[in-house]
């Protein structure tokens, strides 16, 4: 185990042991407790960025940097233990989810009036540990039971320190994530027993990648494994149309828990969703992409016009983090639809990271127009750019950024998701789809004028205490810097990230990719190794490569008829050879198996004939060459 | 006739048979200590002495149990009929693990006022001879022997639930528990007498003199003819009457009644000892009717189904928390019977006698979780302000976190285990159970557990939710004391459910 390795399980294990330790804090005073809680935020986020630097020439096990993994927790030999290691599609998640805890964290350190105070910031600390660990766990059942980490503390934080109707949105969201909780459990376990866990690595990220590389065959129904998978996960990435407990609890949580949930822990649907669902189960995602793509409209449409009515700040907000699992769920289903171009995964990965940071830095903005205003109806604000400049100057560029505007990370997300898209069908879809920025745009801009525009309503605040509005301090001002700072990097320079991302991509989802160019470009053609529809993933050496590729920029191409002959006998290659339908001849046949010139004599069978040929009268042109038709065996002596 | 001498030789007690029952025996000495104690020490010192006398003993027990001071191994072939176990190895040592947290209990049960007829040396007594009872039990291999040690449990239990004599709820559960236990007692009796004539017709008409109460006996006369309506009833019977125990349906009606009236740490020690009786003996004579496998099972599954279902579904209106633990109890029972059957269809199916230990072992290994993580919750619940016992509810526990966290921390630690929440040790349990289930295709049992476990969410975080949200009703809450001793205690538990759940899969392995 590597330095590194171990970095990153420190990573994970620093805010919860912060977290045990303000458990037993009692006789600590304010400030010891302040310290271990900083010290528990900000070590992994150190951590993090060391690890996005190290990544590039650190050693890799199939795309995965800093692997360890602890045998004691788990059955090896059931293929089930504790493993940590992160890819291209991990790293970039688990940086985020550092970069949006440490500003969560400073965020609730700098909250004043929190009863309970020790209590406070472990509950914070804990979520924080289980994002950090959901996205550098690489064994499946690890990466679910952090998610589950996060139940608890959210349900206890919204008790405690919750905004209105606390209790009965407590309750809704832990039955509603319970529920995507188990139904996805019996979708990980249904993959499990279907054969996923098998390989040297058990049932992780990595092992799976690694068996479909293989040419892995699942002995299950893969559609009904992505089912499991796609509505357990959807449920708790709020998928329309079960997204009704996100709004209300992000809306009533504490500012940093609604920060670390909104902005990290739903990307912990998507996340399994990209590494399972379409790594392992292409044509699952291939049979459900119609789904994904009605239910994803209904996220971008309908939330999204649900959202331009709200008038509550942390309400719109809340509503429009459910309205931007739209594009991400598209992003997904593109590779799919664009017939195994990953271009679409890529920007799923890279708007979730982009969404998280985002809405974050919208929630904790959204703190300080009300810790200002004691507020968050924005009908009765107005005017606060004349008292709190910087604050407004930040809210824009949280607009922006989530409207996806170029210069911010959301805007490369968004765009290759859409691009990926182009070949949906029905094609007005992507206007529908595209719709989903000029709504963000309506609502964030409309927010926008509302509080910091115009003149001060005078309802929230009166003209007097508006005198008295200060700008944001140093310690609000610290988190919205270091998620603004994010957003911006990545939004000049998005091959800080996508670089790893392409690399993963390309190298584990290849024949992911390979299932749907078979389907796409080889239904007429191809011979019964390719077409599958009962769930294994194929092994495709029948297929060359090339014809495949090309299927992506060509579409004529796709119409070249292709068929597949075998020959034996006196031949140096014996074995499948794949022919242009067009000049498909016996000599042809006989030149690609090298046939042995002392040859005279060769057989074609086929389901209705058996034609005899006698090679030197072929060879010298005494007798027609023989078409040949898919299928055909072809005996040489 | 040959049979019935058959019997009574064996009832001779060889000292094969009292070394086979060496805990039993001391833990029956134990109780006629706490009676003798009662009398001989009058000062209020010595009494206090006694009472360590038992715990230090218990603890001792405990000890050489798990650290193989007694008999290990019975051998393949039992001598005599207390030869045989499946399970001694643990459930010996777990019983009287309850036996003394429960005695524990009842102290801090008794300091409350509304308590104060509940009689100390008979509350002791009562459970170490019902413990020492359902120890035996388990290592029984004929039906005589069976009744007689179940029979010795339920009455005991009888007395403990209606022990507190100034509560008419007490004295109700009492009643309806006798009744209750009565006709199920009955039924069992009424099996086994079928059984008995069964095995003893085959018995006849074979050459050697077996001795037809006997599991051996029996189980060959199954096995033989799996589609005799006699063995087929009276095996049915038999299982009615342990699922009485267990709490699975259709015997499942008494338990929310008996679980409130009965004192708290009665509560406790149905809750565990009495169902964990239930399992282990449903899963001896599971494997005793094997024959007839294929009849019972589908009868069994559904049964276990409704209870699922049944549990989960009333529990949501229940805002008394002893009846909610009842039927919260009944849910678990029916989880450990899906585990069960899962894991008898498996150890049916496969022959490598590894798998199927660790099928039977991830079963096993949540019933342990279910008592470990259900002493906490009671210990909480005996420390809670109401006055009467059997009337506490939700509305109880409001304003607990703010007064007192270390209770409500407890309380939610366990609740969540209970409910099967990642980091508690209910989860990795659930996860095995599903592991089971999964091996042996019960695809829609799987999908049952799986829905009533989100149900069951609204009435678990319902709980959490009244101890962490504030106290709105304005009235003055005094708990009762929690000692030092008694906060290492729900700390260590509360530790325990997170470490088991880290190191479960290396304990299981």
């Amino acid at each position: 185990m590597s330095c590194a390795s171990t970095l990153l399980q420190v990573a994970v294990a620093t805010p919860l042991v912060a977290a045990l330790a303000l458990a037993f804090s009692k006789w600590l005073p304010c400030g010891a407790k302040k310290a271990i809680a900083g010290v528990g935020f900000v070590v992994p986020a150190l951590i993090a960025i060391a690890l996005l630097c190290a990544f590039p020439c650190a050693e890799k096990i199939s795309g995965y940097a800093f692997y360890s993994s602890c045998e004691m927790l788990g059955v090896p030999s059931l293929g089930i233990w504790l493993q940590f290691g992160l890819n291209g599609i991990s790293l970039p998640l688990f940086l985020m989810a550092a970069v949006v805890g440490v500003a969560a964290g400073l965020r609730a350190l700098s909250t004043k009036n929190v009863e309970l105070r020790g209590l406070y910031y472990a509950v914070t600390l804990v979520m924080f540990g289980g994002v950090l660990g959901v996205f550098s766990a690489i064994d499946v059942f690890s990466f679910y039971i952090f998610h589950e980490f996060a139940l608890i503390p959210t349900f206890v934080a919204i008790l405690l320190w919750g905004g209105y109707g606390r209790k009965t949105t407590a309750i809704t969201m832990a039955i509603y994530l319970t529920l995507g909780a188990m139904i996805s459990l019996a979708g990980l376990f249904a993959l499990y027993f279907a054969g996923a866990g098998a390989g040297e690595y058990g049932f992780s990220f990595l092992g799976i990648a690694q068996a479909v590389a293989n040419g892995m065959v699942l002995n299950g129904d893969v559609s009904v494994i992505f089912a499991l998978l796609l509505f357990g996960f959807g449920i708790l990435v709020s998928l329309f149309p079960f997204h009704s407990w996100a709004p209300d609890t992000y809306a009533v949580a504490p500012t940093p828990i609604s920060m670390l949930h909104a902005g990290v822990l739903k990307k912990f649907g998507l996340y399994g969703l990209i590494q399972l669902g379409a790594l392992a189960l292409p044509l699952g995602l291939a049979d459900w992409q119609n789904w994904i793509i009605w239910l994803a409209l209904g996220n971008i449409v309908l939330i999204g016009l649900i959202t331009m009515t709200q008038k509550d700040l942390k309400q719109m907000v809340a509503y429009s983090s459910v309205m931007h699992m739209g594009p991400i769920f598209l992003g997904i289903a593109a590779f799919a639809i664009s017939g195994g171009d990953v271009a679409g995964l890529g920007g799923a990965v890279v708007l979730m990271f982009a969404h998280g940071l985002s809405v974050a830095l919208l929630f904790h903005l959204g703190q300080s127009v009300y810790d200002r205003t004691g507020t968050y109806d924005m009908t009765k604000m107005g005017g606060l750019t004349a008292k709190a400049p910087v604050l407004a100057a930040f809210f824009v560029a949280a607009t922006m950024a989530s409207i996806g505007l170029p210069g911010f990370a959301n805007f490369w997300g968004e765009l290759t998701i859409f691009t990926s898209l182009a070949d949906i069908q029905p094609a007005w879809l992507l206007g529908a789809i595209v719709l989903s920025i000029v709504i963000s745009a309506i609502y964030g801009l409309r927010a926008v004028a509302k509080i910091f525009y115009g003149k001060n309503t005078g309802v929230a605040l009166s003209d007097e205490a508006f005198e008295n509005v200060r700008d944001i301090t140093v310690s609000e001002r610290l988190p919205a810097l270091i998620l603004f700072a994010a957003l911006v990097v990545v939004g000049f320079v998005p091959s800080l990230i996508t670089k790893n991302i392409d690399a993963t991509l390309k190298a584990d989802f290849a024949p992911a990719a390979k299932v749907f160019c078979a389907e796409n470009c080889g239904a007429e053609a191809a011979d019964e190794d390719v077409i599958i529809l009962d769930g294994p993933l194929p092994v495709l050496p029948a297929v060359p490569a090339d014809n495949c590729e090309s299927c992506g920029e060509g579409k004529e191409l796709i119409l070249a008829k292709n068929i597949t002959v075998t020959v034996s006998g006196a031949v140096e290659e014996e074995g499948d050879f794949v022919l242009s339908a067009e000049d498909a001849t016996l000599l042809k046949a006989l030149e690609l198996a090298k046939a042995d010139s002392e040859a005279t004599f060769a057989v074609v069978l086929r389901v209705t004939a058996r034609i005899p040929v006698d090679l030197d009268e072929l060879r010298n042109g005494d007798v027609e060459d023989v078409p040949l038709e898919d299928g055909d065996k072809i005996s040489v002596e | 006739m040959n049979s019935v001498i058959e019997f009574y030789k064996a009832w001779q007690p060889g000292m094969d048979t009292l070394y086979m029952s060496l805990p039993e025996i001391v833990l029956g000495v134990l109780a006629l200590l706490a009676l003798v104690f009662d009398v001989a020490c009058k000062c209020c010192g010595a009494k206090r002495a006694a009472r360590g006398f038992i715990n230090a003993a218990l603890i001792a027990l405990v000890i050489c149990l798990v650290g193989g001071a007694f008999p290990q191994s019975w051998g393949a072939e039992p001598k005599t009929i207390f030869g045989y176990s499946l399970f001694g190895q643990i459930s010996t040592p777990l019983f009287v693990a309850c036996a003394f947290l429960a005695i524990n209990l009842s102290g801090i049960v008794r300091s409350r006022e509304s308590n104060s007829e509940i009689s100390a040396p008979a509350t002791t007594h009562l459970i170490l001879i019902a413990t020492a009872a359902a120890s035996l039990l388990l290592k029984t291999t004929n039906f005589v022997a069976f009744f007689v040690l179940l029979e010795t449990l339920t009455v005991s239990l009888y007395a403990l639930v209606g022990s507190n004599r100034n509560s008419p709820y007490s004295l109700e559960a009492g009643v309806k528990y006798l009744i209750a236990g009565g006709v199920s007692g009955g039924l069992m009796l009424f099996g086994i007498v079928l059984l008995y004539g069964g095995a003893a017709m085959a018995g006849t008409a074979a050459t050697t003199l077996a001795d037809p109460l006997g599991y051996g006996t029996v189980a060959s006369f199954l096995l033989q003819n799996p589609d005799n309506l006699i063995g087929i009833v009276g095996a049915g019977l038999v299982l009615a009457g342990v699922m009485f125990k267990l709490g699975v349906f259709p015997m499942q009606f008494w338990i929310p009644d008996v679980y409130q009236g009965a004192p708290t740490h009665v509560t406790f020690f149905l809750s565990t000892v009495s169902k964990a009786t239930g399992f282990f003996l449903m899963a001896i004579l599971l494997s005793v009717f094997g024959g007839i496998w294929d009849t019972i099972l589908p009868v069994l599954l559904v049964c276990t189904l409704i209870s699922v279902v049944y549990a989960n579904v009333t529990a949501l209106g229940q805002r008394n928390v002893k009846r909610l633990l009842g039927l919260s109890g009944v849910s678990h029972a029916g989880y450990l019977m899906l585990g069960l059957l899962g894991a008898i269809a498996v150890a049916r199916d496969v022959s490598d006698p590894h798998w199927i230990v660790l099928m039977l072992v991830l079963v096993v290994a949540y019933l342990l979780v279910y008592i470990l993580t259900v002493y906490p919750i009671f210990s909480v619940m005996t420390r809670m302000p109401q006055s009467d016992d059997a009337l506490q509810s939700l509305d109880d526990y409001e304003g607990l976190s703010k007064n007192n966290p270390l209770l409500a921390g407890t309380l939610a630690f366990g609740l969540a285990s209970l409910a099967g929440i990642p980091p508690a040790v209910g989860f990795i349990a659930k996860l095995g159970i599903l592991f089971v289930l999964f091996q042996a295709g019960f695809y829609g049992s799987i999908a049952v557990m799986l829905a009533c476990v989100v149900i069951s969410i609204y009435y678990y975080f319902g709980w959490v939710r009244a101890a962490f949200s504030a106290d709105e009703s304005g009235k003055e809450k005094t708990y009762l004391p929690t000692g030092t001793c008694a906060r290492i205690v729900l700390i260590g538990f509360s530790a325990l459910m997170i470490l088991a759940s880290l190191a479960y899969w290396g304990v299981i392995s």
